[in-house]
């Protein structure tokens, strides 16, 4: 029975090893970060450009940035709408893995949606309220980042929440050191940008973190898919199974 | 002793019943490069799992391209626990003795 036994053993591990790629796979994640990247530079490009020629008189070239600010906008707000660009943006990483699709879906998704909308918009108010409190000249440059990750980390904790089980636990590597990365800066490590660079004091640990723990997720989906390929195979070796017990 | 569901005992039915009851859904081509089967062989393994009402087939789009995959059954998920369950039970019996 000792082949029964590593039979019923290799099953569960298959299964469990399935399970543990299908919820790793964050190509999308990376390549919607990257993207985000880029059109946000665009913006902040053509919006300095813009703010440059406007000052100096050149309404031509102003003209121009401002031209070249509206298709970003637009895409970004196209990008961030799960049914528009999100979907396009799934079946584009979708074709990057050629072993082809495997999906955990998210369960009671709808008794969740109450809990997404109050955690999106208490996102949103928060952020609002540090920008306000920054252009008051009530938060000092230096603690921007400490500051945001008070409400940062809850939001990317409950995402997380959100999104389980499709979201593995290595998702929580993001907050984790986004927290860490505050703390450094509480202690007095010099990882402040200055004046000209502070947007970049938040955005830089946001997406960072964001992109690291999903390639680190990545390498772990797949060390999951090879460990399941060689076991998925090496039962097909020895194809018979042997005689059924009686 | 418990009785051995014969449908899902073949090592490869086996492997695509644990596969799939470790993901929601996965698709053709999923299953072809894990298990590396021949396009046929896995065919046909699926077409059997399907009779038994253990896996279900579903077809769509991934943009322009299509798209088949399965998952399981609620039927397919409790008897892969029943067969695991009859192993664990036939392995532990007394007249397990290797004899």
């Amino acid at each position: 029975m000792a082949h029964s036994s590593k039979e019923v053993q290799q099953s569960r591990e298959i299964a469990r090893l399935a399970r543990t790629y299908a919820r790793n796979r964050s190509l999308g994640v990376v390549l919607s970060l990257l993207i985000f990247i880029l059109l946000f530079a665009g913006m902040s490009i053509f919006s300095y450009l813009g703010g440059i020629t406007y000052r100096e008189g050149n309404f031509l070239l102003f003209g121009v940035c401002m031209a070249a600010l509206v298709p970003l906008c637009a895409a970004i707000v196209y990008m961030s709408v799960p049914k528009w660009g999100g979907r396009r943006l799934e079946e584009f990483a979708n074709r990057l893995y050629r072993e082809g699709q495997v999906s955990v879906s998210i369960p009671h998704q709808k008794e969740r949606q109450p809990f997404a909308v109050v955690l999106g918009i208490t996102f949103g108010c928060c952020v609002l309220g540090t920008v306000l409190l920054g252009f008051l000249g009530y938060m000092p440059l230096k603690y921007a980042q400490p500051v945001s990750a008070l409400y940062v980390i809850p939001f990317l904790v409950g995402l997380w929440f959100l999104m389980r089980p499709e979201a593995s636990l290595i998702s929580l590597l993001w907050p984790i050191l986004y927290g860490l990365h505050a703390m450094l800066i509480v202690a007095g490590a010099p990882i402040v940008f200055s004046e000209q660079w502070e947007a970049l004091n938040i955005g830089l640990p946001i997406v960072g973190y964001g992109i690291l723990s999903a390639l680190i997720g990545h390498a772990y989906s797949r060390y999951a898919l090879h460990k399941l390929r060689r076991i998925a195979k090496d039962g097909r070796a020895s194809e018979a199974q042997g005689p059924l017990p009686q | 002793m418990s009785e051995i569901d014969r449908v899902i005992h073949e090592p490869v039915r086996l492997r695509i019943m644990s596969i799939l009851q470790g993901v929601d859904r996965a698709d053709f081509k999923f299953m072809l490069s894990t298990l590396g089967l021949s396009k046929g062989n896995l065919s046909s393994h699926i077409d059997k799992l399907e009779q038994a009402k253990y896996v279900k087939v579903h077809k769509g789009f991934n943009g322009k391209m299509t798209l088949t995959e399965y998952s399981l059954t609620k039927r397919g998920r409790q008897a892969l626990s029943e067969y695991w369950a009859a192993l664990d039970q036939i392995r532990n019996s007394p007249q397990d003795d290797g004899s």
